[in-house]
């Protein structure tokens, strides 16, 4: 096995086992062979394995398909998958410190889908199985959804497939007819050599590739470049089209990667960025974030966040003040920004105005003028404490003038600082449209890919297809992908090789802060993939083509010298190198004379249905694409849609009411009067290019612009996220063809059409197109179910929490008229002298951003199987933590907040009182436990629930979904993407559910239990700190504390004595474990909407805390008139009140006089 | 010589001084056995056949629905979250509703002397059965493992070492349902013993003569037999009149002891045991009419009966009225949010088709029976009760599903909509019904021949001697 303690054997081990030549299998499956007899064996492995796709094309039903890749996973695995073949033999003794079953965590450091991660991977008998944050890694502390599922995508059985023996689909290769077979990898080497050998110096030879963050790839693409010093390098990023390298080029004459320090900044302005949601630097941007959204003692530090956006994001719902805004206003927005703080440093500005309406009720012309003139104050104020961050969506030079402001702020080089990219200079210069263009003209050849399905990701008005398609037609030429999957791009080359996933392979890392790591396998390819750097390695005829070699010698040459065999065990087992290996120290602003864009930003809310924005987002949960076949990633909803399976154009309501109107009379299906609403088509138009996907009503959204995000509509990716050669369904809609090389993230001047044929979209949440009468309703909830308050509120009322809820009366000692079970058990330990921890959470609404890590990270740890799109419309989605989404406000201003839901482990929980099998109970330590064995499923305790936490398996989700379930939408649904190979990820430590019986969280209990073991082990008791839930761990803010509640001294404990702790739905009386901390934002006086002004002026605490007598003594108005003569009896009654009610109505001057006296 | 009253007397009207007769035509007390046996005897009549026919294939397809539901799982229903009750529940309070009206006939009229229940109370008690036996059906097979629905029952387990729960009111049901099973269906049984020896003794065939000889367990006629046989029909009627009232009420508990907004309310044990009654009478009216025309029972089966139950029926369905009308006062008057909405949402929410059908058909139609009219024209009835049936099942669709999708957390709402499998058991349920109904029809007497005659006696008795 891999350890950290094991060094040159394990990397022997990692090799690759040489390619078999012969047909027989290895010698452990000798004895089956025997026992089927060797023919019929190898027929029968031949016959089911290595071709069922191609033995059962189109018409092959799903489950049959599925019980083919079963029943090979059942072999694959047992073939040595799991374990480095050397020792697959039972141990004879026990290798020390090895216990079979217990879990173990590695170090590892990768970079995907544009971030880069220090992690911890928990493995199992050599299974990945978890990922965690590396709580010791000096760049910041976070998981996010994305790094959360990629063990999954690990196991996936769709992954393109290599040499593993007999077993596996062999690579693939076209030939000269188009058609495909498969071979093996040592079929492609001498291949692969020979292209790079006959390229003379090069000059036909293109490699194509993503930019990277990984020293040992830079270092094979060196010695790539210096072996064919003509080739082109060209470096393309699906999502943002490299803008930033672009800008920071531009700025100071060398590619680099920003990052924020948001934790010192005071104002953050952010322009059209997601900077908590889908940027690279969102991890450390969160972590920085949070750390200033805490009011603690003192409201006054915390940071206030200004977002300015033309759709909605993550960050806008973290917004203390958020402006829609169409984002070709956003120049000028910017430049006008930059003039009046200048104006105010020069003292030329006036006093601030004296608002009289509150910021939502004034037209938007007036709100973008107030926003601009309080912003404009607040950055001026702050100086170098503010920091502006203007997203890729805008263009490199608007991230330039971003930059440059900075600078005269003095906040650049503190709080927004770049690190010089470890790729720069790799790349020729050479765009993708060139390189098409290249080879369209015939002037390249050789075409080597190096995974991200470019075909995939590239803009509409770049054919690379086409551009292939042609190259191969040329006999003497050759096209390479090495991609993870066998996917759009992989159909199109001549050779498509599978690339190893990052839990399998060597790979090293520079984080954007400058933090050198190692990636090392968990396990070896389990479908014979291989690096990017291996494979150049192989190419290149390089002698060592070891992954781990190659890393190690990046890693020597990185440490200046050879690091000795004790040093590099090192490395592995803390992940990282201390030290930066690049700082800002060579950057420098040049000394560019950039002329500010002219003009003042117009809020303008008229839609013009030719004038549309489209902004193009990468997918919360598929990022570009590249996770589309990960079921756990698929049905992550998406954060502010809630989404799931599905993307659509996201879009205000009064966008979609203007694209109705004048229906275009050339336009037949455009029908006159009638008005586009959510679930309807619309069709987008651009330079001839079209596509058409539903509408998703999103109030708060700029008038005229459309968010759609990427990722969606592939046709060739797997039985998840489609391929309707195989009859499996598109999720989705592509959106690429709209898409311009120019500006990839953003196209303006697009023509919007409507379709009215209808659409349903799978969401796991009502969306803003619900009744009337329930939108309303929605709304009233929404602020006794997520309490929120202003910095300016809490510094006035700072139980303020308590006095949103509704009023819930005191009886009896503990709330109620009789003794809880549970006091009483606690009570009776307590006699014993028994110390049983009270298990609780604390959810600080402050500083979740709502970025589903949680969600996914609770997925994985707790076996929750995904459903599939049909299910999530049926509302059956699995999840046991879930993100609720509420809008306040109108269309035009609306608010988003959000709350993590799981189950609150009730103590007088409604649902164990009303099974009738007692199959739902509660332990000693308070947690609200499920006997699945004992459940029959009458899913009484679900309805009885009033979180609606409970969860309910209505099919065997975990194998094959129904048999014969929806018999004509079979096989072309996902219900059943828990596959065998899949099962794989299945956490030991926790059931697999079968049919029939209820789930919900647990609190994660064999985390709990773990603990407690390892606490008896050491003869101790559970100290604070030792249970950390899978959602405590993932989340990058720090949002959830879980621990002891009858323990005062707990982190937990002391956030739930905090006033801003209070019990979601406490008037049940259901005395709720989990308890929220109530969100305090920060945002200006004068931009406070009337909701915030009128909590300011009315909230107090429910007056029956004073009991009647005090009552009276309000109503009577004493204070007023002055008549405190009474005597002793009225003083001691004040002060009375004041002990208990500090902040409450006290503030009068009469009042305070009064209690002096 | 007649004992009885002669045809087309109108015995809806009353005399004073004078019982309104029960039994019309020139019936004699062997044209009582004659009417009710000749049902049995002769060959079955087409429509019979039909009948059978369709109810039969229902019953085919319910079964082979209930095979696909627990081979492939729950998940074939609409039911989601937040509605993890749907239809199946819906269903099963209906059918229980449905079964109250055999027994309230059979044993409460009979402990206030009605003498009117004397012809239809047979018929109604099967279908108390029968509709017993429908509602049974749907809790076994509505919870995810349907093979474990024994744990329900507090049998002693040495592998679980464990009781059920005492606490759920799922638990109480199945003691509520199972014990009016069983007292009802002794009910029945008892009271039919001295039929069935009539039935014994003119059977001509030797297989009929075996079947019912074990049926009628040695029934002689003897006076001691008699005695015995009344003391224990009044016993039992005794012990099954609190029934009628438990059962119900502890079914309204699932919803009432739960704390959904639309469920938790203490005025739910009266309103569902009036609904239940309200809707029982309906279905014994919709059976009985056409039952009465095609088997030749007009004499026995009177417009003065179908006004006597009619006359129930507008007062159950008024109680009914009122009870929504309460419901809405108490979500006014209590001010509760969640249970305000509720209410709201009920009736002007996404269901609102549901609750002004239901509406329409309970509270507005029964009171069409204010008009003598109206209760006294078979075909009339006949509609209005189908059409109270319609409104009580939508009656417990509204309380179950209705509450259920919108309950505390907007965020976890929903719309719930049926699937094929949803509608297929629900018709087959009366697949189900009819064909035991059928069955019972041609097997069994279907009215009370002994009671009758007895009847018979007092009307001849009381219609001689006037005011005795």
């Amino acid at each position: 096995m891999i350890s950290n303690e094991s060094d040159s054997s394990a990397t022997e081990n990692l090799a690759h086992a040489p390619a078999k030549g012969d047909s027989s299998g290895p010698n452990y499956w000798r004895s089956i062979s025997e026992l089927r007899g060797e023919t019929e064996f190898n027929e029968y492995l031949d016959r089911e394995f290595p071709v069922a796709a191609s033995e059962f094309p189109d018409g092959v039903s799903r489950r049959r398909w599925m019980q083919l890749m079963g029943a090979s996973l059942a072999v694959a695995g047992a073939a040595g998958c799991r374990y480095p073949k050397e020792t697959i033999e039972p141990f004879v003794i026990r290798p020390e410190g090895r216990v079979p079953g217990e879990s173990y965590q590695r170090a590892t450091n990768f970079e995907l889908a544009g971030r880069v991660y220090n992690l911890l991977i928990s493995c199992v008998d050599g299974r990945p199985l978890k990922v965690e944050p590396n709580p010791s890694h000096p760049g910041g502390v976070g998981t996010d959804a994305y790094v959360q599922a990629s063990v999954l995508q690990l196991y996936d059985p769709d992954r393109a497939r290599g040499d593993d023996g007999f077993l596996l689909r062999k690579s693939e290769v076209k030939d000269d007819r188009g058609r495909r077979f498969e071979v093996d990898w040592s079929v492609f080497e001498p291949v692969g050599k020979a292209v790079v050998e006959e390229a003379g110096e090069g000059g036909s030879f293109a490699l194509l590739m993503s930019p990277t963050s990984s020293p040992s790839l830079v270092r094979m693409v060196e010695s790539f470049k210096k072996r064919l010093p003509q080739a082109t390098v060209c470096q393309y990023d699906g999502v943002t089209g490299d803008v930033m390298g672009r800008a920071t080029k531009s700025a100071f004459g060398k590619q680099a990667r920003q990052t924020l320090d948001l934790a010192g900044a005071e104002v953050i302005v952010a322009l059209q960025a997601d900077i908590l949601g889908t940027d690279r630097g969102m991890l450390s941007n969160a972590v920085g974030f949070s750390k200033r959204r805490d009011p603690g003692p003192n409201a006054d530090q915390m940071n206030r966040l200004y977002v300015v956006e033309g759709g909605f994001t993550s960050t806008g719902a973290a917004a203390d003040s958020r402006l829609a805004l169409r984002p070709s206003e956003m120049p000028k927005f910017l430049a006008e920004l930059g003039r009046r703080v200048e104006k105010l440093s020069a003292g030329q500005s006036g006093e601030p105005a004296e608002d009289e309406t509150p910021f939502d009720e004034i037209s938007a012309e007036d709100r973008l003028e107030r926003f601009l003139d309080v912003l404009s104050r607040d950055v001026h104020a702050a100086g170098d404490k503010a920091v502006v961050v203007v997203g890729d969506h805008l263009g490199a030079e608007a991230i330039e003038a971003g930059i440059r402001m900075n600078q005269t702020l003095g906040s650049f080089g503190k709080l927004q600082k770049f690190t010089p990219r470890i790729d720069d200079g790799l790349s020729t210069g050479v765009s993708l449209a060139e390189l098409v263009a290249n080879i369209e003209g015939g002037d390249i050849k050789n075409l080597l890919i190096l995974g991200d399905n470019p075909v995939y990701t590239a803009p509409g008005s770049v054919n690379l297809a086409g551009a292939i398609s042609k190259l191969n037609q040329e006999k003497s030429s050759t096209s390479v992908y090495l991609g993870e999957y066998d996917d759009e791009t992989g159909a199109v080359c001549k050779w498509s090789l599978p690339l190893s996933h990052q839990l399998e392979s060597w790979g090293d890392c520079v984080s954007d802060h400058g933090y050198y790591g190692v990636c090392q396998p968990q396990i070896l390819p389990l479908l014979g993939g291989r690096s990017a750097i291996e494979l150049l390695a192989v190419m290149l005829g390089e002698k060592v083509t070891d992954g781990g070699a190659i890393v190690r010698r990046t890693s020597d040459e990185f440490g200046g010298s050879a690091l000795s065999d004790r040093e590099w065990r090192e490395l592995l087992h803390e992940g990282y190198r201390d030290g930066l290996v690049g700082d800002d120290s060579g950057l420098e602003l040049t000394a560019k004379q950039v002329d500010p864009v002219p003009g003042v930003p117009v809020a303008s809310s008229s839609v013009d249905k030719n004038q549309i924005e489209v902004i193009f987002n990468p997918a919360d949960g598929l990022y570009d694409g590249r996770f589309a076949n990960n079921g756990w990633l698929q049905e992550t909803p998406q954060a502010l849609t809630k989404l799931a399976w599905d993307n659509a154009a996201v879009m205000s309501p009064a966008t979609a009411r203007g694209l109705s109107v004048d229906g275009d009379a050339t336009d037949s299906s455009a029908g006159g009067g009638r008005v586009l609403h959510h679930g309807q088509m619309v069709a987008l138009r651009i330079d001839g290019e079209k596509i058409e996907l539903p509408v998703y009503e999103m109030p708060g959204c700029a008038p005229g612009v459309i968010v759609v995000t990427l990722g969606y509509g592939r046709e060739r990716v797997g039985m998840v996220g489609g391929d309707p050669a195989k009859g499996v369904d598109v999720v989705g809609f592509d959106v690429s063809a709209i898409r311009r090389s120019e500006d990839v993230m953003i196209a303006y001047g697009v023509e919007g059409r409507p379709r009215y044929t209808d659409y349903v979209l799978a969401t796991t949440q009502d969306h803003w197109a619900i009744d009337e009468r329930g939108r309303d309703e929605t709304e009233v909830r929404s602020f006794t179910l997520v309490r929120e308050g202003t910095a300016e509120l809490y510094k006035k009322l700072p139980e303020f929490a308590e006095a949103q809820g509704p009023h819930v009366p005191k009886v009896g000692e503990d709330g109620s008229p009789w003794v809880e079970p549970l006091a009483q058990l606690r009570a009776e330990d307590e006699k014993k002298g028994i110390d049983v921890p009270q298990w609780g959470m604390s959810i600080d609404l402050g500083k979740c951003i709502g970025c589903s890590a949680c969600v996914v990270a609770c997925q994985s740890e707790n076996n929750v199987p995904i459903v599939g799109r049909e299910q999530v419309m049926n509302s059956r989605e699995m999840h046991w933590l879930r993100l609720d989404r509420y809008f306040q406000g109108d269309e035009t201003n609306a608010d988003i907040v959000q709350e993590p839901v799981a189950c609150m482990h009730c103590e007088t929980a409604p649902c164990e009182q009303v099974c009738p099998v007692a199959a739902t109970v509660h332990t000693e330590e308070g947690i609200n436990a499920m006997a699945y064995n004992r459940c029959i499923g009458t899913r009484y305790c679900a309805n009885n629930c009033p979180f609606k936490v409970r969860r309910f398996n209505y099919f065997n989700y975990n194998e094959d979904i129904g048999t014969g379930y929806g018999i004509d939408a079979y096989p072309s649904h996902i219900e059943s993407a828990n596959r065998k190979l899949q099962a794989l990820v299945m956490n030991p430590e926790v059931t697999v559910r079968g049919r029939g019986v209820m789930e919900k969280c647990t609190y994660c209990i064999q985390r709990v239990e773990g603990a407690k073991i390892n606490a008896i082990k050491e003869g101790r008791s559970v100290a604070d700190g030792d249970v950390v839930t899978a959602c405590q761990s993932a989340c990058p803010t720090r949002a959830i504390e879980f621990g002891d509640i009858s323990d005062p001294k707990s982190a937990v404990s002391k956030k739930q004595a905090d006033n801003r702790s209070y019990g979601m739905l406490s008037q049940l009386n259901v005395k709720a474990r989990t308890e929220y901390l109530a969100r305090v934002t920060n945002p200006h006086k004068r931009l406070m909407t009337a909701k915030q002004l009128s909590d300011l002026v009315n909230l107090h605490l429910h007056e029956s805390h004073h009991g009647d007598h005090a009552d009276g003594d309000h109503a009577d108005g004493d204070h007023a008139d002055g008549d405190h003569a009474d005597g002793d009896h009225a003083d001691g009654d004040h002060k009375g009140h004041d002990g208990d009610h500090d902040t409450e109505k006290h503030d009068s001057g009469e009042q305070s006089a009064a209690v002096k006296e | 010589m007649s004992l009885a009253i002669p045809n087309g007397l109108d015995n809806t009207v009353e005399q004073p001084g004078e019982r309104a007769p029960l039994v019309l035509g020139d019936t004699t007390y062997h044209d009582i056995t004659e009417a009710v046996c000749q049902v049995a005897e002769r060959k079955p009549s087409t429509s019979w056949v039909i009948g059978f026919l369709i109810s039969f294939a229902l019953l085919q397809w319910l079964g082979i629905c209930i095979l696909y539901l627990i081979y492939t799982g729950v998940g074939v229903w609409g039911n989601r979250s937040p509605v993890f009750w749907g239809w199946p529940i819906v269903n099963f309070v209906f059918w229980v509703g449905i079964g109250h009206a055999g027994t309230l006939i059979s044993a409460i009229l009979f402990l206030f002397r009605q003498e009117w229940r004397t012809s239809i109370n047979r018929a109604a008690e099967a279908m108390t059965i029968f509709a017993v036996v429908c509602a049974g059906t749907f809790p076994g097979i509505h919870v995810g493992r349907a093979w474990l629905a024994f744990w329900l029952a507090p049998y002693p387990s040495l592998n679980l070492w464990m009781w059920p729960q005492f606490r759920s009111p799922l638990l109480w049901d199945v003691f509520a349902v199972s014990t009016y099973g069983t007292v009802s269906l002794l009910f029945w049984y008892m009271g039919m013993v001295p039929d069935l020896a009539t039935f014994r003794d003119r059977s001509t065939n030797k297989w009929r003569r075996m079947a019912y000889g074990v049926l009628s367990l040695g029934w002689s006629g003897s006076s001691r037999h008699w005695m015995r046989y009344e003391k224990a029909y009044a016993l039992l009627a005794a012990f099954a009149a609190p029934l009628v009232l438990s059962v119900h009420t502890i079914v309204s508990f699932d919803f009432a002891v739960s704390q959904v907004p639309g469920w938790h309310t203490t005025i739910f044990p009266p309103y569902f045991v009036a609904g239940a009654i309200f809707s029982g009478f309906a279905m014994v009216l919709t059976l009985m009419i056409p039952a009465r025309k095609m088997l030749g029972l007009e004499n026995l089966i009177t417009i003065r009966h179908l006004d006597n139950m009619c006359k129930i029926i507008l007062a159950t369905g008024s109680i009914v009225g009122l009870a929504y009308g309460t419901e809405f006062f108490i979500a006014w008057y209590g001010q509760v949010q969640e249970e305000k909405f509720a209410f709201t949402n009920r009736a002007f929410g996404p269901y609102w088709w549901a609750y002004w059908t239901m509406v329409t058909c309970n509270v507005v139609s029964p009171q069409l029976f204010w008009f003598k009219k109206l209760r006294t024209t078979p075909w009339m009835i006949v509609l209005v009760c189908i059409f109270v049936n319609i409104g009580m099942w939508f009656e417990r669709f509204v309380i179950v599903v209705t509450s259920l999708s919108r309950d505390y957390l907007p965020s976890a709402w929903a719309y719930f909509s049926p699937t094929w499998v949803d509608w297929s058991m629900l018709i087959g349920s009366f697949g189900l019904f009819f064909t035991l109904f059928l069955l019972f029809c041609r097997l069994m007497p279907v009215i009370n021949m002994a009671e009758t005659k007895a009847t018979l006696a007092k009307q001849y008795h009381v219609s001689n001697h006037g005011d005795h």
